[in-house]
C-alpha cells in the first residue's frame, strides 16, 4: 500500500507540470465496482493529449480538459480501461471493473506492439502465467495445446530434444518450421548437434524469463516478416525492468520426479521360447527335421522341457526384462533467481537459473544454466538505449538411437531369455553378463553399452541485442539495432572398446564442433499520430539484413591404448575427418501502416521486399504484400444498448508471405569431393543446376470475429482461413535412368483450410472464489492442389486431392481364418494373396485434423488450482516400431505381447495378426506379411491430461514477518493420463512414424516460489 | 548542442548499420564445400577426379548384396536359422530380391561416365591422359550396362518370354544429363541393342587403353581386364568363338595365373588376390562395416563377437564340396572345424551357431586382418579357364575344352583326379557348371547368372516341403523389378511383367 501511495504521489507531481491552458474542469471519484471502495492512483487522461492526473487516496480527481469533445481515459493496473466523453458533465464518477482476462493485453506484432483489441491480423498469444514453472525442457513444448492454430508435437521425449511447432497445418513439402524472433532477433531454433539423438536450440532459453509468446498466423500479421513468414512467426518477448522503489527478487526452487509415460508389454522368456518353437512348427510342421532340431536346441539350453507324454513346456525358460532394466525414476531439479528494478532512467531485469534433469531412461541427462540481463537506459527524453544479453549452456547426454546397443531400442529388441546381469542394478564390469550368446546371439548389450558409452552434447547459445531509439519528433522515432545469435555445439561420442560399438575399432571417439551464428541489423522509423481526434495513424518503415554462417568440423579417432584415456590425442589413428561450411544472407525493406477511424474502422497494410542468397540472380527478390480491415461493430451507435456485449469486431485479411527454405545453394549445379580411390582424390556431381529457383509463397485469406461480453468475462475469437501455398519447392523425381533421382523445382500448390476457436471465460467470480476457463480448438485440412504439370501424383506420399505425406500403401486384410495366411485387398477391395503395385490405396492424413486444449483455473482464497487437457485427433500413424515388434518371423527380436496374444493359432481364428512363421514363408507369397502395408497404420485420437497444478500462497501476515512479500508452494503433475483408445504404440503424440525413441515422461514436481 | 550530438549519433548509427552491407555482394554466396559444374570439369584433372570418385562408388557396389544375392537366390547358400534378419527374403526368391543390382546407382554411375566422355572432348590435355580417361570411362560404362542387362532383362540367349511382345533390355543413355530435358526420358531399348552397346564400349575402350599408358593393375580397368570382361560378355551372348579367343588371350598375356591348390587361399587373402584380374580396393578411409560387408553377414568369429553369420552354405553344395575333397583331394572342400584352430579357418569352416551346424565361407575373411574389409575379386583367372572350357565345348572341340578343364582342376585337386574323360557336349557343360559352382559359390552372384544365361530352373532344398524352393526359368522373378520411381517419372518406361 505504501508503495502505491508513493507512486501516486510521483504521478501527481508529474501531472502538475502539464496542466496548463485548460478550459473545462472535470472532477469526480473513481471507485471499484467490486466493493465500491475508492481507488487511489488511477490514471485519468485526455485521449490524444498529454494531459493527465491520478486519483488521490479518496479516489478523487480533478482535471482540466480542452473541450466538451474530449474523451477521458481511466486506467489502473488490474482494472478494465474506461473511456468517457466529457460532454456537458462537470462531475464524472466512475466505477471500474476488474480486468480478469486482460482485455487491454498488448500483443507484439513485429517491429511494434498493438493492443489485442485493435488487431486486424490473427495472433495467438500464450501468457507467461500459463507456462511458468512447467517441468519441460523447452518453451516450444510448454505452449502445447495452449494456442489455437498452433500444433506442437515431438517424435520423442529426450530432454532438450526436438519439438515440432506447426502453425495452421503443414502446407509446404520442404519446411514448415515457423520463424522464431527473440526480442527482435531471429534465432536458430532447430537443433545444432551433429551427434545427439535429438537436440533443440531453444532448449537453452529459460521460459520463466518470458513475458509473452505471440504467434503470428495470417499474412496480415506475418507479412512484415515477408520472406521468412510463410509458416508463421513466433515472437518471444522477455521480461524487462521497471522503475520501482526497490529491487524485487523472485526465487523459485522445485524438484520433480519422472517416469516413462508408457512402456510396451513385450514377451517374457517362456513366451519367447514358445514363439520360437511356433515359427518352425508353422513353417515346417511339428514333425519336420528342422522343427525337431530346434526342439533339441531349446531343450539343451533349458528353455523348454518335453514332458513324458511328449508335451512341450516352455515355462522353464528364463526371463529377463530388459525394458525394466533401462527404466529409472528420473529427476528434475530446478532453481532460479531473478531481480527487476531500477530508476526512471535505468531499468534492469536479470536472472540466473539452473535445471538439472536425470532422464527416466538410463544414460539420458540434461542440464541447463541460463543467464540474462535486460537493460534500458534513457539518456534523454529523446534518446534511449536498450540491451538484451542472454547466454545459456545446455549439457545433454544421450545415446545413438535405433541401434541394438541403444538403451531404448536395444531393451525392446533383446530377447528376454538373455541374462542382463548377475545382480540387478549393479553397474560394475564383472556384474554384467556381457555379450549374451545363446540361441539369440546379439553382440550388443543395451545396458552394458549405456554403462560404457555416451554421447555428450554441450551447447552454448547466446543472443545479444543492442538497440537505440531516438525520438526525432514527438511522433517520429528512429530505432537501430544489431543482434547476434551465436550457437556453439560441442559433441563428443565415445564407443568404449569393451562395448560392442567400439570393439572393432578398439575404441572410437567422435568430436564434432558446430558453430552457427547470425548477425542481424534492423533499422526502423515509427510514426504515430492522431488527427482530429479520430484518425489514428501508426506507420513503420524499415530495413533489415541477416547473415548466417554454419560451420562444422568432425574428427573421429580410433585405436585407443586404454579405455580410460579417451581424448583425441590418445587415438592412434583417424577413422574419419570431415567438415562443412555454408553461408547465406537475406536483406529486405518493409513497411506497415495501421490506420483506425474513431476506434471503429481499422485498416492495416503491410509489405516487405526481400532478397535471399539461396536463389539464382534472376529470381532472388520477392515482394510480399498484405492488407487487413477491421470493423468494431460494437462501437457503432446502432449497437448501443446491447447490454452485456462490450466488444464485437469483424476482421478480414488477405496477403502473402514467403519462405526460402531451399537448400543453401539450391540453384547451383554442384560437385563435391571427399572420396578417394587408392589415395587419388575423387569428386562427384551432387546437384543439378536450376537457376529459375525462387521463393515459396503462401497467400492467406482470413475472416474472423472477436466478441467480448459481461465486462470482459467472456471473450470469443473465431478465425476462418484459407491458406494457399504456391510455387512450392518440390524435389521433382527424375527417372533414375537419367543418372539423377530428383531436381528441386517450384511446382507444387497446396491449400490449408481451417477454423480456429478460442474462448476465455470467467465463470464464477466472487471475493474468495474465481473459476475461469480457457478453451481453444482448431480444425485444419491440408490438400495438395497441384504437383508437377500434368501429373496427379508422384511417389507414394504425394497425390493431388490428398494431404501432404499421405501413404499409398498395400491394404492389409488380415489373415485367412482357415490357415493364417496373410491377405490383402486389391484395387477393387477384393481379397488377394498377392497384391501388386496398382492395388495400393491412399491413406491419411499424417497430421492431426483437429486439436486443442482446455484449461480450468480455480482460485479459492489462498489456494489456486488448474487442470489442463490437450486433445489431438484425426491423424494416422505408421507404426514403424510395430513393424519390428510384430514380425514373428524369427529375426531374433523380442516381440509385442499384444500381437502375440492376438496371433492366428488355429483354423477359425479371426484376427488381423499373422501366425508366427519362420522367414515369412508362405507358398507362393511374394510379399512378407511384415512388410510395408496398412497393417501398420493406425488412426490416432487422444486426450491427454497434460497438467494439474495446485498452489497455496502462505498468508502475507505470516510471511511478511520474515521480510517476504509472498511465498507460494506448489505441486504440478504433467502428462498424467492419456486416453488413446486401442492405440498400440507408447505415445500417440509422435507424428508420422514412430521408432524406438526416448519416451516422454510423466512428471510430478514440488516447488516453492517467493517474492521479496 | 546536446540535441545535435544525438542527431549526429543517429546518423552515425544509420550509416554504420547500412554500411555493413554492400548491396551488391551481400546476397552472393557460393559454396566452399562444393564446386559448380564448369569449374569441376574444366580440365583433365577434374575429369580424372570424377573417375576416381566413380571407382570409389564402384567398389561399394561390390559388397554383400552384389556378392551374395545370387548365391541365396539359387542353390548355393541360405540363411542360418538364427539370424539378424538380413537377406531373409532372398532364399524364398521373394519380390524385389532379384533386382539386387541397384538400378538408380548404376545409372548415376553411367551418367558420370557420360559426363567424363562429354567433357573429354572439350578439354585440352596430353593425349595419353585423355586416352586413359576415355578408356576407363568406356570400360566402366560397358561394365555397368552389362550388369543392368544381366539383371533387368531376359538373358541374351533366352529372350523369351518377351515384355509386351518385345525383347526389352534397359534404357540406353550415352549423353550426360545436365538439366531438365524431358525428351531424354527414354524408353527401354532391345536386348540386342544393349549387348551391342556393351561390346562397342568395351572394344573402343581397348583402343584407348592401348594408347593410355599404365593403369593400376588390377584395381582399375586395364586392357587385360577389359578383355576378360569381353570374354564374359561374349560367353553370356553365346558368341563362343569370341569368348574363347578373349579368354585365351587373357590366359596367355596375364601376369597372374592360377594359384596351385596348396596356395588356394592366396586368391582371396593376398592384396591383391593372387588370381585377380580385376579387384575392388578399399583403404583405411573408406572400408566397409558389419552391415554392408560380406564378412559382416556371411561370417562369424570363433567367439561370436564379430559378424552376424547369417549366410551359410547349403547342404547339397556342402556335400558336393566335401565329397570332392575326400575323393579327389579338392582343396575347395576342405572344411575346417572352427574348434581346430581359430587362426587357420581355411576356405570354409564349420561352426555351431546357436545349436545349428553351419558352414561359413571364409573367402571374405577380412583383408589385412581388419574385420569387414572386403577387397573382392571381380574377375579372376579361374573364370577365364572355365569360360574357355565352356566355349570350346559349345564349339564341339572337346579336346580344347578338356584341356582347359584339366589345367584348371590340376590347380584345385590331386593331380591323379584332375583328368577329365568326358566326351559329350552335355557332360562337358555339366562339368563346367559344376566347377563354376564349386569355384565361385560366394562370389559375384555367379551361380544366379550361370543358371539364368543357360536357361536353367532353380531347384534347391526340398521343393515338396519347402515352399518357394523351386523357381522355373520362365518365372517372372528371374528378371529384376524396375524401381517404381523410374516408372512414375518416366512414362516411356515399362515394368517387367509379373510385378
Amino acid at each position: 500500500m505504501r508503495k502505491k501511495l508513493v507512486f501516486s504521489f510521483l504521478l501527481l507531481l508529474m501531472a502538475g507540470f502539464t496542466a496548463a491552458n485548460a478550459q473545462i474542469t472535470v472532477t469526480g471519484t473513481v471507485t471499484s465496482a467490486e466493493d465500491e471502495e475508492p481507488l487511489p492512483g488511477v490514471s485519468v487522461s485526455v485521449r490524444g493529449t498529454t494531459i493527465g492526473t491520478v486519483t488521490d487516496i479518496e479516489g478523487y480527481y480533478s482535471i482540466e480538459v480542452p473541450s466538451e469533445e474530449s474523451v477521458l481515459e481511466y486506467s489502473f493496473v488490474g482494472m478494465l480501461r474506461k473511456e468517457i466523453i466529457v460532454g456537458d458533465q462537470r462531475t464524472i464518477d466512475v466505477e471500474m471493473e476488474p480486468d480478469v482476462v486482460g482485455l487491454d493485453e498488448v500483443v507484439v506484432t513485429g517491429y511494434g506492439v498493438q493492443r489485442r483489441r485493435d488487431l486486424t491480423g490473427s495472433v495467438a498469444s500464450v501468457r507467461s502465467r500459463e507456462i511458468e514453472g512447467m517441468a519441460v525442457s523447452s518453451l516450444d513444448r510448454a505452449i502445447q495445446g495452449r494456442a489455437a492454430g498452433v500444433q506442437v508435437t515431438s517424435s520423442g521425449g529426450i530432454p532438450g530434444g526436438h519439438v515440432s511447432v506447426i502453425v495452421r497445418g503443414i502446407g509446404s513439402f520442404s519446411s514448415n518450421d515457423p520463424l522464431y524472433i527473440v526480442d527482435g532477433v531471429e534465432v536458430q531454433s532447430s537443433g545444432t548437434s551433429g551427434l545427439a539423438a535429438s537436440s533443440n536450440a531453444l532448449a537453452g532459453l529459460d521460459f520463466n524469463d518470458i513475458e509473452s509468446i505471440d504467434i503470428l498466423k495470417d499474412a496480415a500479421a506475418s507479412a512484415i516478416y515477408g520472406a521468412r513468414a510463410a509458416a508463421g512467426v513466433v515472437i518471444i518477448t522477455t521480461r524487462r525492468g521497471e522503475a520501482t522503489e526497490r529491487t524485487d527478487f523472485n526465487f523459485e526452487v522445485s524438484r520433480g520426479y519422472t517416469e516413462s509415460i508408457e512402456t510396451l508389454d513385450m514377451l517374457d522368456g517362456p513366451q519367447f521360447s514358445n514363439l520360437y518353437y511356433e515359427l518352425f512348427e508353422n513353417r515346417y510342421g511339428p514333425d519336420h527335421d528342422v522343427t525337431l532340431g530346434q526342439v533339441n536346441v531349446l531343450q539343451d539350453r533349458g528353455w523348454m522341457e518335453v514332458g513324458p507324454d511328449g508335451s512341450y513346456d516352455f515355462s522353464v525358460a528364463p526371463n529377463h526384462s530388459w525394458v525394466d532394466a533401462v527404466q529409472r525414476t528420473g529427476e528434475v531439479w530446478e532453481a532460479r533467481l531473478n531481480a527487476r528494478g531500477g530508476t526512471e532512467s535505468t531499468r534492469f531485469y536479470t536472472s540466473l537459473s539452473h535445471n538439472n534433469t536425470i532422464g527416466h531412461i538410463l544414460g539420458y541427462d540434461f542440464a541447463r544454466t541460463n543467464f540474462r540481463l535486460n537493460l534500458d537506459q534513457e539518456v534523454s527524453d529523446r534518446l534511449s538505449f536498450d540491451m538484451q544479453v542472454t547466454a545459456n549452456l545446455v549439457d545433454q547426454t544421450s545415446h545413438a538411437e535405433a541401434l541394438f546397443s541403444s538403451p531404448v531400442l536395444g531393451a525392446y529388441w533383446t530377447p528376454p531369455i538373455n541374462q542382463i546381469w548377475k545382480e540387478p542394478g549393479v553397474f560394475e564390469e564383472e556384474n554384467f553378463v556381457n555379450h549374451p550368446r545363446g540361441l539369440f546371439g546379439s553382440s550388443s548389450h543395451a545396458v552394458y553399452n549405456v554403462f560404457r558409452d555416451y554421447t555428450d552434447t554441450r551447447t552454448l547459445k547466446s543472443v545479444i541485442n543492442l538497440g537505440a531509439d531516438y525520438n526525432i519528433t514527438d511522433n517520429l522515432t528512429y530505432r537501430g539495432s544489431v543482434g547476434v545469435d551465436y550457437n556453439h555445439t560441442d559433441d563428443e561420442r565415445w564407443n568404449d572398446p569393451r562395448a560392442s560399438d567400439g570393439m572393432i575399432y578398439n575404441g572410437r571417439l567422435f568430436n564434432y564442433h558446430t558453430v552457427i551464428y547470425s548477425v542481424q541489423t534492423t533499422q526502423t522509423l515509427n510514426y504515430n499520430q492522431v488527427f482530429a481526434d479520430v484518425h489514428n495513424v501508426n506507420a513503420v518503415a524499415g530495413f533489415e539484413t541477416h547473415e548466417r554462417l554454419y560451420r562444422r568440423s568432425q574428427v573421429v579417432g580410433e585405436n585407443f591404448p586404454n579405455p580410460n584415456i579417451n581424448v583425441m590425442n590418445a587415438a592412434a589413428s583417424a577413422n574419419f575427418i570431415g567438415g562443412n561450411e555454408t553461408e547465406r544472407s537475406r536483406m529486405g525493406t518493409f513497411g506497415r501502416l495501421n490506420y483506425s477511424y474513431d476506434d471503429r474502422y481499422m485498416l492495416t497494410m503491410t509489405g516487405r521486399y526481400d532478397g535471399s542468397s539461396r536463389f539464382g540472380a534472376d529470381n532472388r527478390w520477392g515482394f510480399f504484400p498484405a492488407a487487413a480491415i477491421g470493423w468494431r461493430v460494437s462501437s457503432e451507435p446502432f449497437m448501443a444498448g446491447l447490454g452485456e456485449l462490450d466488444n464485437l469486431m469483424l476482421r478480414l485479411s488477405y496477403g502473402t508471405s514467403g519462405t526460402d527454405a531451399a537448400g543453401t545453394y539450391a540453384a547451383l549445379g554442384l560437385w563435391s569431393g571427399g572420396t578417394q580411390h587408392l589415395g587419388d582424390v575423387g569428386i562427384y556431381p551432387t546437384q543439378l543446376p536450376n537457376r529459375y529457383l525462387t521463393w515459396e509463397e503462401s497467400r492467406t485469406l482470413n475472416l474472423a470475429i472477436n466478441a467480448g461480453a459481461f465486462g470482459g468475462r467472456v471473450n470469443l475469437e473465431v478465425d476462418l482461413y484459407n491458406r494457399w501455398s504456391e510455387r512450392l519447392l518440390l524435389s521433382r523425381p527424375l527417372p533414375a535412368s537419367t543418372g539423377w533421382t530428383s531436381i528441386t523445382e517450384n511446382v507444387g500448390k497446396t491449400l490449408n483450410e481451417g477454423i480456429e476457436l478460442s474462448l476465455n471465460t470467467v465463470n464464477i467470480q466472487t471475493d474468495n472464489f474465481q473459476w475461469s476457463t480457457n478453451l481453444n480448438f482448431s480444425v485444419v485440412q491440408n490438400e495438395i492442389l497441384e504437383l508437377l504439370p500434368g501429373q496427379d501424383f508422384f511417389s507414394d506420399r504425394r497425390k493431388v486431392g490428398r494431404a501432404i505425406d499421405d501413404w499409398n500403401i498395400p491394404q492389409w486384410a488380415g489373415v485367412n481364418p482357415a490357415d493364417g495366411r496373410p491377405m490383402y485387398y486389391d484395387r477393387d477391395w477384393n481379397l488377394t494373396y498377392r497384391p501388386v503395385y496398382e492395388d495400393r490405396h491412399w491413406m491419411g492424413p499424417v497430421q492431426p485434423s483437429r486439436y486443442g486444449g482446455i484449461g480450468n483455473e480455480f482460485i479459492i482464497g489462498n489456494f489456486s488450482a488448474s487442470i489442463f487437457f490437450q486433445y489431438s485427433g484425426g491423424s494416422y500413424r505408421y507404426s514403424n516400431h510395430n513393424r519390428y515388434a510384430q514380425m514373428h518371423n524369427g529375426a531374433n527380436i523380442n516381440q509385442n505381447l499384444r500381437t502375440w496374444e492376438r496371433r492366428w493359432q488355429e483354423p477359425g481364428d479371426v484376427t488381423g495378426i499373422v501366425a508366427p512363421n519362420y522367414a515369412n514363408g508362405y507358398a507362393g507369397d511374394v510379399m512378407a506379411p511384415t512388410g510395408y502395408s496398412s497393417r501398420l497404420i493406425e488412426r490416432v485420437d487422444y486426450v491427454r491430461l497434460k497438467d494439474i497444478d495446485l498452489a497455496y500462497t502462505l498468508p502475507a501476515t505470516l510471511t511478511q514477518r520474515f521480510g517476504v512479500d509472498d511465498l507460494r508452494v506448489f505441486v504440478r503433475a504433467s502428462n498424467v493420463y492419456t486416453w488413446d483408445g486401442d492405440y498400440s504404440g507408447w505415445d500417440p503424440e509422435f507424428t508420422g512414424s514412430d521408432w524406438f525413441g526416448y519416451p516422454q515422461g510423466r512428471t510430478i514436481t514440488f516447488g516453492v516460489n517467493t517474492n521479496f | 548542442m546536446q540535441k545535435h550530438k544525438y542527431l549526429f549519433l543517429l546518423v552515425l548509427t544509420a550509416v554504420m548499420l547500412t554500411g555493413a552491407v554492400s548491396c551488391e555482394g551481400y546476397l552472393e554466396k557460393f559454396p566452399r564445400a562444393s564446386m559448380a559444374d564448369e569449374e569441376a570439369m574444366e580440365n583433365i584433372e577434374g575429369i580424372e577426379s570424377t573417375m576416381y570418385g566413380l571407382y570409389s562408388r564402384w567398389i561399394y557396389s561390390h559388397l554383400s548384396t552384389r556378392q551374395l544375392a545370387g548365391c541365396l537366390l539359387t542353390d548355393n547358400m541360405k540363411i542360418a536359422v538364427s539370424n539378424s534378419g538380413r537377406f531373409i527374403t532372398y532364399p524364398d526368391n521373394q519380390e524385389n530380391t532379384s533386382s539386387f543390382v541397384s538400378w538408380s546407382a548404376r545409372y548415376n554411375d553411367i551418367n558420370r561416365t557420360n559426363m567424363m566422355l562429354y567433357y573429354l572432348d572439350e578439354v585440352e590435355a596430353d593425349e595419353e591422359r585423355i586416352n586413359r580417361a576415355k578408356g576407363q570411362a568406356l570400360a566402366m560404362r560397358g561394365y555397368l550396362y552389362f550388369e543392368l542387362l544381366t539383371v533387368y532383362a531376359r538373358p541374351y540367349m533366352y529372350q523369351e518370354p518377351l515384355v509386351q511382345g518385345e525383347p526389352l533390355g534397359v534404357i540406353y543413355k550415352t549423353d550426360p544429363f545436365m538439366g531438365i530435358d524431358e525428351s531424354s526420358f527414354e524408353p527401354r531399348g532391345t536386348i540386342e541393342e544393349g549387348y551391342q552397346l556393351v561390346l562397342d564400349d568395351l572394344q573402343t575402350a581397348l583402343v584407348h587403353l592401348a594408347a593410355g599408358g599404365d593403369v593400376t593393375f588390377p584395381y582399375r580397368f586395364t586392357e587385360l581386364s577389359v578383355r576378360a570382361l569381353l570374354a564374359r560378355v561374349n560367353l553370356y551372348m553365346g558368341n563362343w568363338q569370341q569368348a574363347a579367343d578373349y579368354a585365351e588371350e587373357v590366359i596367355q598375356t596375364s601376369p597372374v595365373g592360377l594359384v596351385d591348390k596348396d596356395n588356394y587361399m592366396d586368391a582371396f587373402t593376398q592384396a591383391p588376390g593372387a588370381e585377380s584380374i580385376l579387384e575392388t580396393a578399399f583403404t583405411d578411409d573408406d572400408r566397409p562395416h558389419v552391415n554392408n560387408s560380406v564378412q559382416g553377414v556371411a561370417w562369424r568369429s570363433p567367439c561370436g563377437t564379430f559378424g552376424y553369420g547369417d549366410v551359410i552354405l547349403r547342404h547339397d553344395l556342402l556335400e558336393l564340396l566335401m565329397t570332392n575333397h575326400s575323393n579327389k583331394g579338392d582343396v575347395r572342400g576342405e572344411i575346417r572345424w572352427m574348434d581346430e584352430d581359430p587362426n587357420d579357418l581355411g576356405i570354409a569352416f564349420e561352426h555351431d551357431k546357436d545349436g545349428e551346424d553351419v558352414v561359413f565361407s571364409n573367402k571374405f575373411g577380412g583383408h589385412r586382418g581388419e574385420y569387414y574389409w572386403d577387397d573382392a575379386p571381380v574377375i579372376r583367372m579361374a573364370e577365364m579357364y572355365l569360360i574357355a572350357a565352356e566355349a570350346y565345348a559349345e564349339l564341339n572341340d572337346p579336346d580344347q575344352s578338356r584341356h582347359y578343364l584339366e589345367e584348371f582342376r590340376e590347380h584345385r585337386m590331386d593331380e591323379e583326379h584332375a583328368g577329365v574323360d568326358l566326351d559329350t557336349h552335355e557332360e562337358l557343360i555339366d562339368l563346367v557348371l559344376t566347377e563354376r559352382r564349386l569355384e565361385f559359390y560366394s562370389e559375384m552372384s555367379h551361380r544366379w547368372f550361370d543358371l539364368r544365361r543357360r536357361g536353367m530352373d532353380i531347384t534347391k532344398g526340398c521343393p515338396d516341403e519347402d515352399p518357394g524352393s523351386k523357381v522355373d526359368f520362365d518365372d517372372y522373378r528371374i528378371v529384376g523389378r524396375l524401381p517404381h520411381a523410374e516408372l512414375e517419372a518416366n512414362e516411356n518406361a515399362i515394368q517387367n511383367p509379373g510385378y
